[in-house]
């Protein structure tokens, strides 16, 4: 099942930089450093799991992937083309290619639009399709999430959290993206539909050859849907590597603590806790040296110092860390 | 029909009134026994039906130059609802746009509009449509006018604060992922979104216009005679109080009647939006 | 067992009454729970397992809500004849509730010493104003608050979420309760941080012997944090056990359903990647509950009987019941 393909590269992140500006006085300006170098590769077809605790800059991350929010510095290259040149016509073209799938079921759909307006929306904005061709397409995608196309002339507080994610995926779905961020997708859900979405999520990136930039705290979805994954603190990548990889031989201190600190169903897949002091710091007031080190239990002093590189210490699996340089 | 039945007795019962004063400036001729502007020197100050000396023929009896007081009450809703609908229409698109903008673009722009709000909110606005009335004269556009501008600011407010959360909810930025254009984004996400309490706004807003202009009338601003308008009539049975009482009573009794009914709608309607009350309306009803 | 129960809720059923009808929110729980338990209960929104815990306080929220039957006995008091005074000095000194949102579960006009000092001044109105003020200094310091006496000055907008609800939890214990609950107390806050919460609440829990009753959704949590666990769905109590013996041996199907639903770490790295179970269907509108057993339409092995009547309950293990006709 485990296939290796020889897929071509379809984005290709670097050195992303996305700093927010906070006026402390009238000549007084420091920079909040949401995402603060992040670089990373994703290929055609593949899932890379993009997780990290609260204000570790994931999500701002696929935000500034799709130029939602403008970044700082760096460089996004979507099939070749380094998209933070692009203009506003050219972008607005791009966006057919690159879609996101957002996390609040509840806010993410104009309460004020028919199901069949806000999956079609895509289609009228980019003149795709209009009239009857544009409602056989929204009812073939309504379908194809696992809606029914009578649904819709029906309102968005008409359904469930599960369901209104699909149409969120549906609309995603409209203008036959290569590429669908999806930020934290399921965590607004319940349980069993975390699974339904879950599930469909992985038959429509086979059916249609999808890649996926999946953002989520939750370590155990990302293990499960991702092909690769990048840990992320404080606005670094702090370590990458495939799936299993990772889950079997996590190099960085901050990964093992969070695989320790997950909560584990099956006694015997439970990890030695790694206790882990103190709160998550302001991003405001950044420790020197490596983000990590006043939380980290096997912290040395260089690591207060200077700030470690991000590089690769096996075959595809790179870790930010001074102990494993 | 049945969510006929779910709306309060008060509200029901407040709405007759409004709905004869649309009816009578719709249809005046109808409702109205006399012509308003037909003066009598030999009936002058006849009281209502029910007072001595009055007769049916003038119910509501007759003003100091012998015109029927219920046809000038007829006659005088085309006056009171027109500039109340003209005005808040107006003063609910300017405070609408500008609301929007400001709360949509932030920055300068916010701050330009929000400082011309405070700027509009000191001046006392009576005093304020005095002062434009007085200038440019007691037309009725310019009432209109006047009454329009003294209105938009608690559009523009509102507004403003509620683009503010909405522009920061998932689907305005799921528009702009996939590509809709800041026009679209305005009309067709963020306007039908606060559509609501704007209609909530202007029932009450109504009420509130209706009384400028009949202030403005009364203090001999208003429409010049002989056209009727309730305020008008105050403004002639001003010195005439303690003789014809009828005359300030009737037409005071029929502003208050309609400000008030407007005001119990767009309670009732405001209740209805928060969902809170909502809930709290129908559990008690139960 | 029964008598000995320091908490036993019986046959409780708590309403909603909407425009859209009555909510059955609650359907017949029974629940007890003995000194020192750790109890978890599990499953999803509108299962109705924080309806229970704020029936035992008596904090369902009125007039829409009501409990329209049922019997709660706390330390052999029926709680739900006591007058409202009496229930007053339970809340908060005999049974403690620590809520899911730390933003905004403590008032944002008030410091934190004050809040917790609240606590103190309703129940223990002997103590001074330096004694209660040493107590909470003394409190900061067992939930691991660092710097304390500044801590106390200090506003909820200026702390962070851990430890916002290090505060609840110091305020929920304070006056040493009998029973704590803990209504997905962690969900809002960070993996890392969940677990210094958990670990806290645990360590408090063996040293003054609270009875913690834990909710959540998250069965992680519950598989590390109780002793025995209480699954929900639509009102009722399906399945309930010791926690092992249900994780090892889950009855109920939707029980099974559940466990199978979410990805989860184990051993073997392919099982993290195997197809996730689907529950087919969703849950019942809590206004138009299904005749018979409320699982029933989305139930693989539903069988005639299922249709009709509600199941009953039946030991299928050590202490391990089930509410099924399987």
């Amino acid at each position: 099942m485990l296939v290796v393909k020889a897929n071509s590269v379809l984005l290709e992140v670097k050195d992303l930089k996305k700093y927010f500006p906070i006026r402390l006085g009238t000549f007084s300006k420091v920079y909040l450093k949401a995402v603060d170098g992040v670089s990373f590769i994703l290929k055609e077809g593949e899932t890379l799991g993009l997780v990290g605790e609260s204000g570790c800059g994931k999500s701002t991350t696929g935000r500034a992937v799709l130029r939602l929010i403008e970044p700082t510095s760096g460089e996004i290259i979507f099939q070749g083309r380094n998209i933070c040149q692009l203009d506003k016509r050219e972008l607005r073209f791009m966006r057919k290619q690159m879609q996101m799938i957002y996390q609040d079921p509840y806010a993410s759909l104009n309460p004020r639009m028919t199901v069949g307006t806000i999956v079609g929306e895509p289609l009228e904005v980019h003149n795709v399709a209009k009239g009857k061709e544009k409602e056989e397409m929204v009812q073939s995608l309504l379908e194809k999430v696992g809606l029914k196309a009578d649904h819709m002339n029906r309102y968005p507080n008409e359904f469930s959290g599960g369901q209104r994610q699909r149409i969120g995926i549906a609309r995603a779905l409209a203008l036959n993206p290569k590429l669908i961020i999806a930020d934290e997708p399921v965590s607004a859900l319940d349980v069993s539909i975390q699974a339904q979405v879950l599930n469909l999520l992985k038959e429509l990136q086979s059916e249609f050859n999808l890649s996926y930039l999946f953002i989520s705290h939750d370590l155990s979805v990302v293990e499960h849907i991702s092909d690769r994954i990048a840990v992320m603190y404080l606005g670094k990548i702090l370590e990458l590597a495939r799936d299993e990889e990772l889950y079997f031989n996590p190099l960085h201190p901050y990964t093992k603590t969070l695989f320790s600190t997950v909560p584990v169903v099956d006694r015997a897949a439970r990890r030695s806790r790694i206790v882990i002091k103190g709160e998550i710091p302001n991003l405001l007031s950044l420790p020197d040296g490596c983000h990590f080190n006043l939380r980290c239990s096997e912290k040395e002093n260089v690591c207060g110092v200077k700030e470690p590189e991000f590089k690769e210490v096996k075959e595809g699996h790179f870790v930010a860390c001074h102990r494993l340089g | 029909m049945s969510f006929l039945r779910k709306i309060p007795l008060k509200v029901i019962l407040v709405s007759i009134p409004i709905g004869l004063s649309i009816l009578c400036a719709l249809f005046s001729p109808l409702f109205s026994p006399h012509d308003p502007l037909q003066t009598d020197l030999g009936k002058r100050l006849i009281p209502p039906v029910f007072q001595k000396g009055g007769s049916w023929k003038n119910v509501l009896g007759t003003d100091p130059i012998g015109r029927d007081i219920l046809s000038r009450i007829v006659y005088g809703s085309r006056v009171s609802l027109t500039v109340g609908l003209v005005a808040t229409f107006l003063g609910s698109l300017i405070g609408a746009t500008l609301g929007l903008i400001s709360g949509y673009f932030r920055r300068k722009t916010d701050s330009i509009i929000t400082k011309v709000m405070d700027i509009q909110l000191s001046f006392p606005t009576v005093l304020f449509a005095i002062f434009v009335v007085a200038i440019t004269g007691p037309k009725l556009q310019n009432i209109i006018l006047v009454c329009g501008i003294t209105s938009w600011v608690t559009y523009a407010r509102v507004v403003r604060g509620q683009v503010l959360s909405i522009r920061e909810k998932e689907f305005i930025e799921a528009a702009r992922g996939i590509g809709c254009s800041i026009g679209r984004i305005l009309t067709r996400h963020v306007f039908p979104n606060i559509f609501s309490t704007m209609v909530v706004i202007a029932t009450l807003d109504i009420g509130r216009i209706i009384v400028l202009e009949s202030t403005l009338s009364f203090l001999g601003l208003g429409v010049q005679p002989p056209t009727p308008s309730w305020g008008g009539i105050l403004f002639d049975g001003k010195i005439y109080i303690t003789q014809a009482w009828w005359i300030t009573a009737f037409p005071g009794i029929v502003i208050m009647m309609v400000v008030l009914g407007f005001n119990i709608i767009g309670d009732y309607l405001s209740d209805l939006m928060d969902p809170y009350t909502k809930q709290l309306m129908e559990a008690v009803g139960k | 067992m029964e008598d000995q129960a320091l908490l036993s809720i019986r046959n409780l059923h708590v309403h909603f009454y909407t425009g859209q009808g009555i909510v059955r929110a609650v359907n017949g729980v029974n629940l007890s729970i003995h000194p020192g338990d750790a109890v978890g209960i599990v499953g999803e929104s509108g299962c109705g397992k924080t309806m229970t815990a704020l029936s035992i306080l008596r904090l369902v929220p009125g007039p829409m809500g009501r409990i329209v039957e049922g019997e709660i006995r706390f330390d052999g008091k029926d709680i739900l004849a006591l007058p409202e005074a009496a229930m007053r000095k339970i809340r908060g000194n005999q049974i403690s509730m620590i809520f899911q949102d730390p933003m905004t579960s403590l008032n944002p006009v008030f410091t934190v010493g004050n809040q917790l000092a609240e606590v103190f001044r309703l129940h223990w109105k002997r103590l001074t104003k330096k004694e209660i003020r040493d107590r909470c200094v003394e409190l900061l310091k067992v939930v691991e608050i660092s710097m304390p006496e500044q801590r106390i000055e200090q506003y909820p907008f200026e702390l962070s979420g851990g430890i916002r609800q290090r505060v609840m939890v110091a305020s929920a214990l304070a006056c040493n309760p009998k029973i704590l609950i803990a209504d997905e107390p962690t969900t809002a806050l960070d993996v890392t941080i969940q677990a210094q919460i958990l670990e806290l609440i645990h360590k408090l829990m063996v040293e003054s012997k609270t009875a913690v009753i834990l909710i959540t959704h998250n069965l992680g949590l519950v598989a590390e944090n109780t002793k025995r666990v209480i699954v929900m769905y639509a009102g009722k109590v399906v399945e309930e056990g010791p926690v092992d013996e249900m994780i090892d041996h889950p009855f109920h199907p939707y029980t099974q359903g559940l466990f199978r639903s979410i990805p989860r770490m184990a051993k073997d790295f392919s099982e993290m990647k195997e197809r996730l179970l689907e529950i087919p269907g969703v849950v019942p509108s809590l206004t138009a509950l299904p005749e018979g057993c409320t699982f029933g339409p989305r139930c693989s092995r539903r069988m005639e009987i299922c249709e009709q009547k509600n199941p009953e309950m039946k030991e299928v293990g050590p202490d391990h019941h089930v509410w099924c006709w399987l």
